[in-house]
């Protein structure tokens, strides 16, 4: 058995909220959220963001965790360089069940060019984060190779490949509206049911 | 459940963890720690139906043709017990060009996979047969709760996994090529509801989660082959009563007399020393499985009687040698 992790923020030393297949951990005193890195045996502090919603909804609200990417990109397999074009992500934070039939939010929020902005903490529940900041990092490249080449023929186009550079990680908590069996997220109003997101 | 032991940094205090819990709290000084282990995290599907509920849905289950009205009747409700049964949850994405059909240029995607893998045998519980579609439907309606072994040992019984995380990852036909890969333990609420009859424990089981029956037991109805039993013995009361040159006011009288006094007395026949069928039913499935009460009575009497038997001799040795 490995070493035990204490999570207590460094900063405040409060306990950090998280569930128990939690792979990101939060702390609303200091809007911090830490990836718990468990081959160095320590956690990874990240900025924390408060979302406001965008859309009305529901009364009960809970907090669902995106990994937000700003990252400078190219499609034609060259190293990104200052000059290239800038994209914010977000990568939802958790597990979205059977993803090819209830689709993938992060994406829709990318192609609708979705601007999420920050506002004031709410003492709203957490969904926990089990999707960690390694695995998350892959997703902005997927999304793109998506936009852009959906098929291979486009690929083939002159273009070889996609290449990303990221540039700043956070993490930003969106406001999802809580209904009997479901959750509809407060940006576009895109409906889950609750088993879907785990 | 296996438990580990891990200590405290700031007061030595011994922290006690399951094989799936991943978070801990000191005891002592309320810190709370993450401990990597070798099983998976463990979720818990939140229990909606209470004991009650569970029974009304097992009677109303059993109000089926095929259950014996007399067990219905005659049974006792023994007990009602909630288990977390788990099952190892594999999922993951995987990403790249796949074509739809042959013909089509291939498109780029990610595709999820998911799929479930039984953590115990359950072959203890009877369980064997639970299907992996009535726990994925359960699995998209349900509400989480946190992994609270303790709690959970309170409310109900709780199933330990076995080591099946090898087995997994050997027949995981994508892990080479996914984006990303998990596991995780799931812990799925069932409803025991079991009944008594006769000395024969019949037991059904309830989804937890969203009250749907999953296997409804109880003694068969024996109607049919009553009604059989009754015609073959008119049909040889038929033939005896003209064998024995009867006449008409014979056979009339023997069916007078002979058809109600069996009608009264088969069941009861059937019942107690005929072989018995207990039907098992799984929403439209319906098994039949028999027993035999004749032999466990015989058993059951035979031992006694050795018993006694043995009792009196020990007792007859006692005295002599005092």
């Amino acid at each position: 058995m490995s070493r035990a992790i204490c999570l207590k923020c460094p900063q405040c030393r409060t306990n950090l909220s998280g569930e128990n297949n939690s792979k990101v951990f939060f702390c609303h005193n200091c809007a911090l959220a830490f990836n718990v890195d468990t081959a160095q045996g320590k956690l990874l502090p990240y900025p924390l963001l408060y979302i406001n919603p965008q859309k009305t909804g529901a009364l009960e609200q809970v907090y669902f965790p995106f990994w937000q990417f700003e990252s400078r990109y190219t499609l034609d397999g060259t190293v990104p360089t200052d000059n290239s074009s800038i994209r914010t992500f977000y990568i939802p934070a958790f597990f979205i069940k059977n993803i090819n039939y209830f689709g993938d939010i992060g994406y829709y929020y990318m192609k609708h060019n979705v601007v999420l902005e920050p506002g004031p903490f709410k003492r709203l529940g957490v969904f926990p984060a089990d999707r960690d900041i390694r695995h998350a990092l892959r997703y902005p490249q997927i999304y793109l190779t998506k936009e852009h080449f959906p098929s291979l023929r486009d690929m083939r186009k002159g273009f070889s490949e996609v290449q990303v550079k990221q540039l700043k990680a956070g993490l930003a908590l969106v406001p999802f509206y809580k209904a009997e069996h479901s959750y509809s997220d407060s940006i576009l109003s895109w409906k889950y049911p609750s088993g879907a997101l785990i | 459940m296996k438990v580990n032991v891990s200590s405290c940094d700031s007061c030595g205090a011994p922290l006690p963890v399951s094989e799936s819990q991943f978070v801990t709290e000191c005891h002592y000084c309320k810190n709370k720690y993450y401990i990597p282990q070798e099983f998976p995290p463990a979720v818990v599907l939140k229990p909606l139906a209470s004991k009650e509920s569970a029974r009304n849905i097992v009677l109303k289950e059993l109000q089926d043709p095929e259950i014996s009205v007399h067990f219905l009747k005659n049974s006792f409700y023994e007990r009602g017990a909630l288990y977390y049964v788990p099952f190892f949850e594999v999922r993951g994405i995987r990403s790249g060009f796949t074509s739809p059909s042959p013909s089509a240029s291939p498109e780029y995607n990610y595709l999820a996979y998911e799929y479930l893998e039984k953590a115990n045998d359950l072959s203890d519980l009877d369980l064997e047969f639970l299907q992996f579609e009535t726990v994925e439907t359960a699995v998209i309606s349900a509400e989480q709760v946190p992994f609270n072994p303790v709690e959970m040992r309170q409310t109900g019984i709780v199933l330990p996994p076995r080591d099946l995380i090898s087995l997994i990852r050997n027949k995981n036909p994508y892990a080479l090529e996914s984006v990303e890969h998990y596991h995780r333990l799931i812990y799925f609420p069932v409803w025991e509801i079991s009944y008594s009859f006769r000395g024969i424990i019949f037991k059904s089981y309830v989804s937890g989660v969203d009250g749907k029956p999953i296997k409804i037991q109880g003694l068969r109805s024996h109607k049919k082959k009553l009604w059989m039993s009754m015609f073959g013995l008119l049909a040889l009361a038929v033939i005896l009563g003209r064998g024995i040159n009867a006449g008409s006011g014979g056979l009339l009288l023997m069916a007078i007399i002979g058809l109600p006094a069996t009608a009264i007395l088969l069941p009861y026949f059937w019942e107690l020393f005929a072989f018995q069928e207990i039907v098992e039913i799984r929403g439209e499935v319906k098994e039949y499985q028999t027993i035999n009460y004749t032999e466990n009575a015989l058993l059951k009497y035979g031992r006694k009687m050795v018993e006694g038997i043995l009792d009196i001799l020990g007792k007859a040795g006692e005295e002599r040698l005092s």
